[in-house]
């Protein structure tokens, strides 16, 4: 911006409250016209400092061959000049002046300051001083291009002898704005540094606003959904008095993952069709407590602690093959055989969120691997009615505080729960989670007391964080095809927050 | 859980007050069983293999009828739920409009001999015969149903039990069960035209799909098993196919079954799920006549046997024990009650405050007396059952290496503009090594003997290979790109109980339009500020971490702008320009630079630091 040309234009409107033409007044003070309009007068007329209307003038431009004539003479004058007393013929002119001769003749003979004599076909002089107006028109439009001083009919003419083209000009006629008045204040866009430290801001005034514009987006990290999810729901079972468990060992031997828990291995969850068996490592090592084992075989096998068992030749090297942990479950067993090693029994609060795996077909629900949530309670005394009390204080932190239950089975509980949800947005009951009470035949071989009670229930991590985030399909959300744009723009995870 | 179809005119006629399809559902529920969908399907009365029915044709017209049916999900341990008829009944007596079903058995006429060769293929045969039976196109239609199912799950695809349905009337006893070389059986199989030898028949198989999966469970022995008449005609080759000589049809009368199998326990439960479901449709219900077995033993010595055991196995269930698991008072008329409902018979024995409770054949899933309470249970109702919150005194805690791991995502990577992603654990071989241009030493990558895809062949050790894959699904974002994934890698450990064990690691990755060494490495001098691991500068020992570029011999980075972390002379990691082969094998154009730390390492070293 042009400061000291905002002055001038300032000036002039305090002295005269308008300017009637920007073209004038920038001639009048030797200012550059363009440059007035573009770096003053659009900033102030931004700023409503001042309003402008436009004028439009016819505007002459000099050609070449005018600004040579200007220079140096008219053909007419030039031809003139070239006669003396004793006349010149028509071919002695041309050779002499070329073409300005051939001009020349037409203007002299139409202007009367020579003349043809048909005798000698000489040209003689008619008058005895010209003055050469064409050039004199010339240098003045040059030096005014605006000139009306001359006639309609001079610049008509000069325009058909190609002396002089016309053109529009677009000036302003300048008033004052409607903030006229703050001009002299300050207008700033931001506060700086400069105006704090000399105190400007106190005077200043700033560009006002656009509220409805976006603000500038930040460049920054984010966290995972799953893990936004998976971190309030920690909160939530620490709220409750659950110790997290250390679920980092994916590879898991079927004993663990299976005998352990008393699934059969005929059972089809041991299949190659929904489990993820290794081929290396391929087998575990033998459970290093002998007692345990062959307790476990003797339950499978024969049936024990009231219990009728499965009945089939249970087999130890089936139990050692490793697999990818189908649940944490595997973990939980481990936990409780540890528990049931101690002296005497500690009630214990488990819970864990971490990966397992399924050898499935991926589809928009399911994956190869998700997280599973699991809590687990061990303790005398402990009923179902704890176990629905457990799971639906559990469920109302999550936002789900309508729940009911329904029969089902699995291998390893016995009473098993399936939970149910009403979900407000679908209107309907949908299934959230499982649940179920350890059978004695997963505990008793571990020797806990056989008055302990497990309770324990389960859910996915993916399923409440799809219906938290509005994701209809899974692989958006967790895997390489992750939608890295809808990471960034994924809100607070409220869950637990009363 | 398998799928049982269930006609719906059928069902409703069936059941007093269930007239909705909701009330099917509501009922469902309560019991446990699931209401997968309401659709319209057409009568299947195409040829089953083994089935030991004849096919039956469409209606006289030719068109097929379309009908109602509930798909109906029935949970893995009830196999006698895997009729439509045993739906139904178990239904009606759960809401108390029928009884449960006592079975009694009449005298055995019908004798059977194992022989010692069969012993050696397919070890086990159990039989019943079943007087009476009236069937009708509905009955039938369920006894294939039910046959089909049973062999698909109790029976895991014939391997442990197959089952054979024979009209008795049109064979004669006594049966022979035995084992004979494939050129001397001929018969004419089930659902074909003529007659085949057992070696030609299987090559005919070869071509069927389905039946193949039979075969190939006896093929390799050089005998196969025979179920044979007194005039040594062939009722069956188990577990492949029926004879067409012994087919059922709708006017059969008089059912021979047979089980064969190798499992003991499992050929028992088949046979008297089987017979339960397939008494009702006697004139007499329930009845059975068991067939003698005279089983012959290698050294010739003899042993009988009446087939089907109907012996009940009986539980003695505490009511104290019951009602502290269900959390309500049970007076012991009532828990009998109850019990009658989900078909178990019970008496009280009032000395004692406890029930005697019988089985009936039909309900081998109950194996201890918590199966028995979670049946009153579910009869008192799950939702009835009141709630308490467990006064369970406990400490909560969260795991260290979790808690330190959340903190380094959020102060040391997220809070400095790093997004996280989540990849999978399961990568393709060649993404763990060739295209990474690591090498395979067979003692890096768990591997997966039986993955459905590539995808899923190995266990990554590394995160890269998912932050890359993640970049290349993410082409089109703007640049600079900042990722970071914290999670567990998993690595072969000989001498772990296992074998192989998880890392806790750590990959953060900057892709932009310059690869940027000196920003991941401004990363790592962060991320080490924030877990209190000192640069040389202010360590007051000798331990503080350094780069190492002399020994660094990862070939996913480039040489000359590759380091290995190191924390004393412990390597923590390692950084560099991820190497330009690497990222073209990845489909990537822009340059990257990528920090790996081991986390778990980074825990314990900061833990010691700081004691």
């Amino acid at each position: 911006m042009d400061t000291t040309m905002e002055q001038v234009v300032i000036q002039e409107l305090e002295k005269n409250s308008s300017i009637p033409d920007s073209g004038i007044f920038a001639s009048e003070r030797g200012l550059d016209h363009s440059v007035l309009v573009d770096s003053v007068l659009k900033s102030l007329i931004g700023r409503e400092i001042v309003e402008a209307k436009p004028i439009s003038h016819e505007h002459w431009l000099v050609t070449k061959e005018g600004q040579e004539y200007a220079e140096i003479g008219s053909p007419e004058l030039r031809t003139f000049q070239s006669v003396g007393s004793e006349g010149a013929t028509v071919e002695e002119i041309q050779s002499k002046l070329g073409v300005v001769g051939k001009l020349g003749i037409q203007q002299c003979l139409k202007r009367g300051w020579l003349k043809l004599d048909k005798e000698t076909k000489k040209l003689f002089p008619q008058v005895t001083q010209v003055i050469d107006d064409t050039a004199e028109k010339l240098k003045r439009l040059s030096l005014n291009p605006q000139s009306a001083e001359l006639s309609l009919q001079d610049l008509k003419e000069l325009k058909s002898r190609k002396l002089v083209q016309s053109k529009t000009l677009k000036t302003f006629s300048i008033q004052k704005g409607r903030r006229f008045s703050q001009f002299h204040e300050q207008v700033a866009t931001d506060l700086s540094k400069e105006m704090m430290e000399s105190g400007s801001w106190r005077n200043a005034s700033f560009k006002e606003y656009n509220f409805e514009a976006s603000g500038k987006p930040l460049i920054g990290g984010f966290l995972h959904p799953l893990m936004k999810v998976r971190e309030q729901i920690r909160y939530i079972f620490l709220g409750m008095g659950f110790e997290e468990m250390p679920t980092n060992q994916y590879v898991e031997s079927s004993f663990w993952n299976f005998d352990a828990l008393f699934q059969p291995q005929q059972h089809p969850a041991r299949d190659a069709h929904d489990t993820f068996f290794l081929s290396d490592p391929a087998f575990s090592k033998p459970c290093k407590d002998r007692e345990y084992v062959h307790r476990v075989c003797k339950v499978h096998q024969q049936g024990a602690y009231g219990s009728l068992g499965y009945r089939y030749p249970w087999s130890e090297m089936e139990s050692q093959k490793n697999i990818l942990r189908t649940h944490t479950t595997a973990i939980s067993t481990k936990m409780l055989y540890h528990l049931a090693q101690k002296e005497h029994f500690v009630p214990k609060k488990y819970f864990s969120i971490d990966r397992v795996f399924r050898n499935e077909n991926l589809d928009a629900t399911h994956l190869a691997e998700f997280h599973q949530i699991e809590g687990l309670i061990a303790d005398r005394n402990l009923t179902i009615g704890d176990l629905k009390g457990v799971i639906h204080y559990f469920f109302s932190q999550l936002g789900m505080s309508q729940l009911k239950f329904k029969p089902t089975y699995n291998p390893y509980t016995e009473p098993s729960m399936e939970i149910f949800a009403f979900h407000e947005g679908l209107g309907k009951w949908v299934e959230v989670g499982n649940s179920g009470v350890f059978r004695p035949e997963m505990l008793l071989p571990m020797k806990l007391p056989e008055d302990v009670t497990v309770i324990a229930w389960g859910l996915s991590l993916e399923r409440p964080t799809m219906i938290l985030y509005g994701v209809r399909n899974i692989r958006e959300l967790f895997g390489h095809k992750v939608d890295m744009e809808a990471i960034q723009s994924y809100p607070l995870c409220r869950l637990g927050i009363e | 859980m398998p799928t049982v179809t269930v006609d719906r005119d059928y069902l409703l006629r069936s059941i007093p007050g269930i007239y909705t399809n909701e009330d099917v559902e509501n009922i469902c529920y309560e019991f446990g069983l699931e209401v997968d969908e309401v659709c319209y399907e057409t009568w299947t009365f195409g040829s089953r293999a083994r089935s030991g029915i004849e096919d039956l044709l469409p209606n006289e017209d030719g068109k097929e009828e379309e009908h109602q049916v509930f798909k109906i999900e029935v949970p893995a341990n009830r196999t006698d739920l895997l009729s439509a008829d045993g739906i139904i009944k178990a239904l009606k007596v759960f809401r108390g409009v029928d009884r449960p079903p006592e079975f009694s058995s009449s005298s055995s006429n019908v004798r059977l001999t194992i022989m010692p060769e069969v012993q050696k293929v397919r070890k086990y045969m159990l039989s019943a015969v079943i007087r009476g039976v009236v069937l009708n196109r509905l009955r039938y239609q369920s006894i294939i149903d039910f046959q089909e199912k049973l062999h698909q799950n109790i029976c895991r695809q014939r391997s442990l039990v197959s089952i054979g349905l024979h009209d008795l009337d049109k064979v004669k006893a006594p049966f022979v069960y035995d084992a004979l070389r494939p050129t001397e059986i001929t018969f004419v199989p089930l659902g074909l035209d003529k007659e085949f030898r057992a070696d030609q028949l299987f090559e005919y198989y070869d071509r069927d799909p389905q039946l193949r999966k039979y075969t190939s469970l006896i093929r390799h022995f050089d005998r196969y098993p025979v179920v044979l008449d007194a005039e040594n005609r062939i009722l069956s080759l188990p577990p492949v196919i029926n004879g067409d000589l012994s087919k059922v049809t709708l006017s059969t009368r008089n059912i021979f079954v047979d089980c064969t199998g190798t499992d003991w326990t499992k050929t028992q439960m088949v046979i008297r799920t089987i017979v339960a479901i397939i008494s009702q449709y006697c004139e007499k219900p329930f009845v059975v006549e068991p067939v003698t077995i005279e089983t012959v033993s290698i050294d010739q010595s003899r042993q009988e046997m009446i087939s089907p055991s109907m012996e009940l196995h009986s539980f003695k269930l505490d009511l104290e024990y019951a009602q502290k698991m269900l959390g309500v008072s049970l007076l012991p008329d009532r828990a009998v009650e109850l019990l009658n409902r989900m078909q178990l018979f019970a008496t009280i024995e009032e000395s004692t405050n406890s029930l005697n409770v019988q089985v009936p054949i039909h309900r081998d899933d109950i194996l201890h007396t918590c199966d028995i309470i979670e049946d009153l249970a579910v009869a008192y109702g799950y939702d009835n059952l009141p709630e308490r919150f467990p006064c369970t005194v406990t400490q909560g805690k969260l795991l260290g290496i979790n808690m330190f791991s959340d903190l380094v995502r959020r102060e040391g990577l997220a809070q400095q503009g790093f997004t996280e992603v989540l990849t999978w654990v399961t990568v393709s071989q060649v993404e763990n090594f060739d295209m990474m241009q690591r090498s395979d030493d067979g003692s890096t990558a768990v591997r997966i003997a039986n993955p459905k895809t590539l995808e899923f062949q190995s266990c990554r050790f590394s995160l890269l290979p998912g932050i890359l894959k993640t970049l290349r699904e993410n082409r089109m974002i703007k640049l600079p790109i900042h990722l970071f994934e914290l999670s567990d890698t998993v690595h072969i450990q000989r001498d772990h109980e296992v074998g192989a064990v998880n890392r806790r690691s750590l990959a953060a990755v900057y892709c932009s339009t310059t690869a940027g060494f000196e920003l991941i490495h401004g990363v790592l001098e962060h991320i080490m500020k924030v877990v209190g691991l000192p640069n040389k500068a202010n360590s007051k020992g000798s331990k503080y971490f350094w780069l190492d570029d002399k020994n660094c011999k990862d070939n996913a980075y480039f040489p000359g702008r590759r380091a290995l972390v190191m924390f004393g002379e412990r390597e923590i990691g390692v950084l560099g320009w991820i190497h330009p082969q690497v990222l073209q094998n990845f489909g990537l154009n822009n340059p990257c630079s990528a920090l790996e730390l081991n986390i778990d390492l980074l825990f314990s070293l900061s833990n010691h630091l700081k004691s």
